[in-house]
């Protein structure tokens, strides 16, 4: 089905996100072969010339590279999607601290609260 | 392209045209099987009468399939104007990658071409009803006949029949020409406006051959006149007389081929008012 | 070279003016929406384009000429109704295209229409509406022309045909091609836009590409075109 984007940034920037959150979590796995531009812009219901955008982002990026005839590859080099997925993985963190900074909660708070649900689990 | 034009004209027009055809060839048919029975007598039952009733009305019908035969073409190329160009399958008949003088020229020799197989359809049709089988031996020789008739004529006369022929053929071609360029007139006019479409197509129908018809007659009288009638009559006066008309009529038929066709395609392409 | 050109392009109908000095370029390999609401000129562009229309000043090119036969050679037109004749069988109508455009690719119809589970010798006038529209669509984007003009493509059908109708010309477009849609309804094309042009009143209200008015505004297009065409 296709893709939902959100309306306050651009679609590439979103689906080089969508791209990186896949590449991370092993739906796409290291030195695998990428859809071609067209596959995916049909899959996400976007346009070409968006998925072009998003994928040199990840090229420049380093989680992808091309070869001239056989298309896009996911890198071999386990450390740099190790990287990217610290990365994203501070981005998500931030973002939940300012959120919950709102909430006027602290940091100690924070983590007494993730402590309180680890043992809500157990 | 102008080839692939006219294969796709035929093969719009042909799906009406041949059951026409066939049906008016059916019906000739079955009319001629009723008038052999008028003939024959079997016991017990009126059947002289049952088939001459039947025999009548089937003459009747035939009348009507003649005029149909006659008017087809023209009703034919005129609805499939009017839907292949101004109605929504102009859409993409416009878009096509060919010029629009392409698109009529194919059109008129389709139209021509029905016209022809039109009227071979009808000749044949009363070939069927009024012959039988010992007069069609009869006729190698009535052509035969007819044509040294023909040949003695032209000789003593020095006439130029065999080009007062070929004048009457061309101005029927042409006729038919004129005929249909008319219909296409109307319509590219009376489609360019936003309503009433049809009603303005019908009254520009009647005005154009009415023009047409005035502008002959005109015509007529001109070369009358330059003929000088107060000669005596004789067979050489009448040969030049057709002559001069006939020449007349090709002309004044061209002209008029000339205007119609302006004007169609004028409003075909710059007044082009599709919905 | 601008694929698509307008320049000072002007049409009046009778006293109306539907569009008034229109100046715009389309560049190669671009999905563009022509986008405003009913009635601001996106139909009268495209016809002009596809010179079905004769321009009242100005002018309109197709790759630098005139609409002509040979522009209408690498134009593919949508119409906004059926222009199918509906006397003809499917087979025919492929048949119809591949005659007339070279750059037709009758393998891709056929494959498409097999997809659609259509009926070759079924006739056009036995397809539902919906149908109609998808099979005129396939025949439009099985062409590998240089500019796709499609006239309101997705007017009044439903989530799932619209999907469809939007994969199809993604799937199917030259890549060096260009693609003009003409819609109304903006969010439901939004994500397949290179770029986009408003139009109102016959006037460019503005045309610019949609990252730069999502990233400029933070808005979609959908939203900002609320705003411009607020009444």
């Amino acid at each position: 089905m296709e893709w939902q984007f959100r309306s306050d940034s651009p679609i590439y920037t979103q689906l080089t996100q969508r791209l990186t959150q896949a590449i991370i979590a092993g739906a796409y796995q290291p030195g695998e072969r990428l859809p071609s531009v067209r596959d995916l812009a049909v899959e996400a219901g976007v346009n070409p010339n968006t998925v072009q955008r998003a994928l040199s982002d990840l090229e420049r990026d380093g989680l992808v590279f091309s070869q001239r005839t056989a298309g896009r590859f996911v890198t071999e080099n386990i450390h740099m999607i190790e990287n990217a997925k610290l990365r994203l993985a501070d981005r998500c963190v931030a973002e939940f601290l300012s959120e919950m900074a709102k909430l006027g909660c602290g940091r100690e708070e924070v983590i007494a609260l993730l402590q309180g649900m680890k043992e809500e689990e157990k | 392209m102008l080839r692939k034009l006219i294969k796709h004209e035929f093969r719009a027009t042909s799906r009406i045209m041949w059951p026409i055809f066939a049906g008016m060839l059916a019906l000739t048919l079955v009319m001629r099987a009723a008038m052999y029975m008028t003939n024959r007598y079997w016991g017990g039952f009126d059947t002289a009468r049952f088939f001459s009733t039947l025999y009548s009305l089937l003459f009747l019908a035939y009348i009507f399939g003649l005029a149909a035969l006659c008017l087809a073409p023209l009703v034919l190329s005129a609805v499939r104007f009017r839907n292949h160009i101004l109605r929504d399958e102009g859409y993409l008949t416009l878009t096509l990658p060919v010029s629009i003088h392409r698109l009529l020229l194919s059109k008129l020799i389709v139209s021509a071409v029905w016209y022809a197989a039109a009227f071979l359809v009808m000749a044949l049709t009363m070939l069927v009803v009024s012959t039988t089988w010992s007069d069609l031996r009869t006729f190698p020789a009535l052509f035969g006949d007819l044509f040294s008739a023909f040949s003695q004529l032209e000789d003593s006369l020095r006439s130029g029949a065999m080009l007062l022929i070929l004048q009457i053929f061309l101005a029927c071609v042409l006729g038919v020409i004129v005929s249909t360029l008319i219909v296409y007139a109307a319509y590219a006019v009376g489609y360019s406006f936003n309503r009433h479409k049809s009603a303005i197509t019908a009254v520009l129908l009647l005005v154009f051959y009415q023009l047409v018809q005035i502008a002959g007659l005109r015509l007529t009288f001109d070369v009358a006149d330059s003929e000088r009638f107060s000669q005596a009559w004789s067979a050489h006066a009448a040969m030049s007389f057709a002559h001069s008309f006939f020449t007349m009529a090709l002309v004044g038929e061209l002209v008029s081929c000339a205007i119609f066709y302006l004007i169609t395609w004028y409003f075909t392409t710059r007044k082009l008012n599709l919905e | 070279m601008s694929i698509l050109e307008c320049k000072a392009l002007t049409k009046r109908y009778g006293g109306k003016t539907a569009l008034d000095g229109v100046d715009l370029a389309v560049e190669p390999g671009r999905i563009v929406g022509l986008l405003g609401p009913n009635g601001s000129g996106k139909t009268t562009l495209i016809k002009l384009a596809n010179g079905l229309l004769t321009p009242t000043s100005g002018e309109i090119l197709i790759d630098g000429r005139a609409p002509s036969p040979e522009t209408k050679a690498i134009v593919s037109y949508l119409p906004d109704r059926n222009a199918l004749p509906e006397w003809m069988s499917v087979a025919q109508t492929v048949d119809y295209y591949a005659d007339f455009y070279a750059d037709f690719r009758r393998d891709a119809a056929q494959e498409m229409i097999a997809r659609l589970g259509l009926d070759a010798s079924g006739r056009v006038k036995a397809l539902s509406k919906g149908t109609r529209e998808k099979l005129q669509l396939v025949l439009v984007m099985s062409r590998a022309a240089r500019l796709y003009l499609l006239d309101e493509p997705i007017g009044g059908v439903d989530p799932a045909t619209r999907d469809y109708i939007l994969r199809t010309i993604i799937s199917n477009y030259n890549e060096d091609a260009s693609v003009v849609i003409s819609t109304h309804l903006i969010a439901d094309v939004e994500q397949v836009l290179d770029e986009v042009i408003f139009l109102q009143n016959g006037r460019v209200e503005r045309h610019t590409s949609v990252d730069a008015i999502r990233s400029e505004t933070g808005k979609s297009v959908d939203e900002l075109f609320r705003e411009v065409f607020k009444c």
